[in-house]
């Protein structure tokens, strides 16, 4: 009988880098699309990670719903935004995330970096996206790896087949919770929208993340300083704050010449010797946005300010430092929505390999991932506030 | 009592050493005029029987010994003797010999290390610098007077290792495990990639039942009710004693040159297949063609493909961390052939390369099989 689904990746790096990102959680829910495969995880209800295996990262990816009748207009949707609605007419089912991010780590990927995650303290944009250049990427060539999901209440089997070994894992899917839902992001009360390289944000929560707050603010105003500002707070430690601000001294181009900007940013954020402890003045500029729309609605004032939990936030560090640009958006509600632009690079593959379908371009394909975030109410911030205090 | 000889491939006896101590501390070698014995039998867990040709380890021209039983038996704790073995490194000359201090038995090692000084240094002795501090005792001390150019200074290196001497009596009870004739012998692939492959699937089992919540599944998972490996494994107490539950593998093989590795959980099974390995045939010279005809593993072999792939399986069950130890062998590269006797033991026979005048260095290993 031929499989539900199937899909041949010929580099389960790729699958690896995207799924690492929300591997925060033990369990994911898999919904099979014509698209590509939707992967999310969630913690809490506050929480909410998503990451989307577009087909373009198989080179064969076949997907036959017995119940396809109904049209949709998901397609347009889904890879634009990881949109689709979960509860959608194709097959979803809970699997295991670590154990396909263990099972993936098989293909010999991941040998020569980190032998456990450190998501969390990678502070530099190390990553798995900084191959190596001692990566053998001659053994990644006659190596393959199969996804297949044959029918309703099947396990989903990963095969992955490299010189001489075959290595078949079949996952246990389990029947996704009825009631979990999206973390609902109205997009048609957006209200902040800012693009930018990932790294600064990256870097500047990594800042924060020092001085071990339990509350992340976040402030964005369109018209008076600070443009754009994160605090920690909560912590054992004063508050601190990265501002990205307007640089009036230097040429606002609004996001041109990223390779110098980057330079400079980094030494504002480091070179101080202050910089560690306490606030840091961030001189150059929403010149690091590429986007900066703030327009929150009359009734909130010209200010945004919203209070996320700290740890929380850093679950997403591992996206930020393999991520190439990150779109920040809050509605009007106060959700939060992290959006990652990540460009699979395809430079430890030698040069004139047979590209396969998946590959655009010189770059690789691009992928996003999503993060989408419960603000804190007033009362939760105070209460975590006190906590901190008492201990 | 004597015993005394010139080290000739430190290198391998440090790996050597080195592999062994990850299976136990207590190791009791048997210097006899042919070879060297190591055997380690821990509490629980994979028992070694190594037989050292002289030649591969030490320098057969100035290996000296003199007992009257015609074997030394010595217990010595393996890894401290690994440990002085790796400033032996590298080094040109090193001996090792039997001694006593205050009566006190011990194993010296000598050890002539040779540096490359940049001059005027007021003292010579770096004697620590390999970390072994208290065990120093330069024999020659070196000469540190004299000119302070720039020059090749050598430094005598001498550890104690302190062990006990066994009496003949003492040793007499101990003899290698004797186990039925396998169903399948099979070269194993690649040491370094089983034991990744091993590795990860040992840590897959066991971060499944770490991270366990059980709020996070559905109550009306599929499977989830079934009996879990960790709970099998508690069912076998009396065989595992204290094995900490780690996860078992199961390895099989056939005598069609197929070796599988598997694991399996509540959430997930995994295996690993390889094919195309090689079933070596049994010597000729050990037993009559007609005897081995009746060989459980020649059988086998001589199954057809018509009785089905699944046919001629023997099958164990082995402790993940215990085979990872097992494992570690494969930084001597050797070649491995291993012996299945199905639902009970995997015996591993480890020959060492780069052998003289034909003599074989062999490691046999002697696995138990856990039962379900």
């Amino acid at each position: 009988m031929e499989p539900l689904f199937a899909g041949v990746s010929n580099n389960a790096h790729h699958l690896y880098t995207l799924l690492s990102c929300i591997g925060f959680a033990h369990k994911a829910t898999v919904q099979i699309t014509p698209d590509g495969l939707r992967f999310s995880v969630e913690e809490g209800r506050v929480i909410q990670g998503l990451a989307f295996l577009d087909k373009s990262l198989f080179t064969s990816y076949t997907f036959n719903p017995s119940t396809n009748s109904e049209p949709n207009n998901q397609n347009g949707t889904s890879q634009d935004d990881n949109e689709s609605s979960q509860n959608g007419p194709y097959p979803h089912f809970v699997v295991s995330l670590s154990a396909i991010l263990e099972t993936l780590k098989i293909f010999g990927i991941n040998e020569l970096s980190e032998s456990n995650r450190p998501r969390d303290t990678s502070i530099t944009q190390t990553g798995i996206a900084s191959s190596s250049a001692f990566n053998a990427p001659a053994l990644l060539m006659d190596r393959s790896c199969t996804l297949q999901y044959a029918q309703h209440g099947a396990p989903l089997s990963i095969t992955i087949t490299e010189a001489g070994v075959k290595t078949t894992c079949e996952l246990v899917t389990y029947e996704p919770d009825e009631n979990e839902a999206d973390i609902p992001l109205q997009r048609d009360a957006i209200i902040m929208k800012i693009i930018m390289r990932s790294v600064w944000l990256h870097n500047a929560i990594a800042e924060l993340d020092s001085s071990t707050p339990t509350i992340l603010k976040l402030s964005a105003c369109a018209k008076q300083e600070p443009y754009f500002a994160l605090s920690g707070a909560g912590g054992p430690f004063s508050e601190s704050t990265v501002e990205f601000s307007v640089d009036q001294n230097n040429e606002i181009a609004g996001g041109a010449g990223h390779g110098t900007t980057q330079s400079q940013m980094h030494k504002v954020l480091f070179d101080d010797g202050s910089s560690r402890a306490r606030a840091t003045r961030a001189k150059l500029a929403p010149t690091v946005t590429e986007t900066f729309l703030v327009s929150p609605p009359s009734s909130m004032g010209e200010r945004i300010q919203q209070s996320y939990r700290f740890a929380l936030i850093r679950k997403a560090a591992r996206a930020m430092s393999v991520a190439n640009k990150v779109s920040i958006r809050g509605d009007r509600q106060g959700v939060l929505s992290l959006q990652f632009m990540v460009e699979l690079d395809d430079h430890n593959v030698p040069v004139g390999r047979p590209v396969g379908a998946g590959v655009k371009g010189p770059n690789g394909p691009v992928c996003f991932v999503d993060f989408r975030f419960v603000p804190l109410l007033d009362e939760e911030e105070a209460e975590m506030v006190m906590d901190a205090q008492v201990e | 009592m004597r015993f005394r000889t010139q080290l000739r491939d430190s290198r391998t006896f440090s790996k050597l050493t080195a592999s062994l101590s990850s299976l136990g501390k207590v190791c009791w070698m048997r210097l006899e005029y042919e070879v060297i014995r190591f055997t380690i039998i821990p509490d629980q867990g994979t028992q070694v029987w190594a037989s050292i040709p002289v030649g591969t380890i030490f320098d057969d021209t100035t290996y000296e010994l003199e007992s009257n039983s015609d074997a030394i038996n010595i217990e010595v704790n393996i890894s401290v003797l690994n440990r002085a073995l790796r400033s032996a490194w590298g080094s040109t000359h090193s001996q090792l010999r039997l001694t006593k201090k205050d009566k006190t038995p011990l194993l010296a090692l000598t050890v002539l290390a040779s540096e490359w000084t940049e001059g005027n240094m007021a003292l010579a002795t770096n004697n620590d610098e390999d970390g072994f501090g208290d065990d120093t005792n330069p024999e020659p001390p070196a000469d540190t007077t004299g000119d302070r150019g720039p020059r090749e200074r050598q430094t005598w290196i001498t550890q104690e290792i302190p062990i006990k001497i066994l009496h003949e009596s003492a040793v007499e009870g101990l003899h290698e495990p004797h186990c039925p004739d396998p169903e399948v012998h099979i070269i194993l692939p690649n040491l370094a990639q089983l034991k990744s492959i091993s590795d990860r699937f040992t840590k897959l089992a066991s971060t499944d039942s770490k991270s366990r919540q059980p709020g996070v599944m559905a109550p009306e998972a599929p499977g989830m009710h079934s009996v879990s490996f960790s709970g099998s494994a508690a069912n076998t107490a009396a065989t595992a004693l204290s094995t900490n539950s780690s996860p078992k593998l199961e390895l099989s093989a056939n005598m069609h040159g197929s070796l599988r590795l598997a694991i399996a959980t509540d959430e997930l099974r995994i295996a690993s297949v390889w094919s195309d390995l090689v079933n070596p045939p049994l010597d000729p010279a050990q037993m009559t063609q007609e005897q081995m005809s009746q060989l459980p593993s020649e059988l086998n072999r001589r199954r057809e493909a018509s009785e089905g792939f699944e046919s001629g399986w023997a099958k164990v069950r082995i402790d993940g961390k215990d085979w990872s130890r097992v494992l570690s062998i494969g930084r001597l590269s050797p070649k491995v052939v291993a012996c299945f006797v199905n639902e009970m033991a995997l015996v591993l026979y480890v020959y060492l390369p780069g052998n003289r005048d034909g003599e074989e260095s062999c490691l046999t290993y002697y696995i138990n099989s856990f039962t379900t």
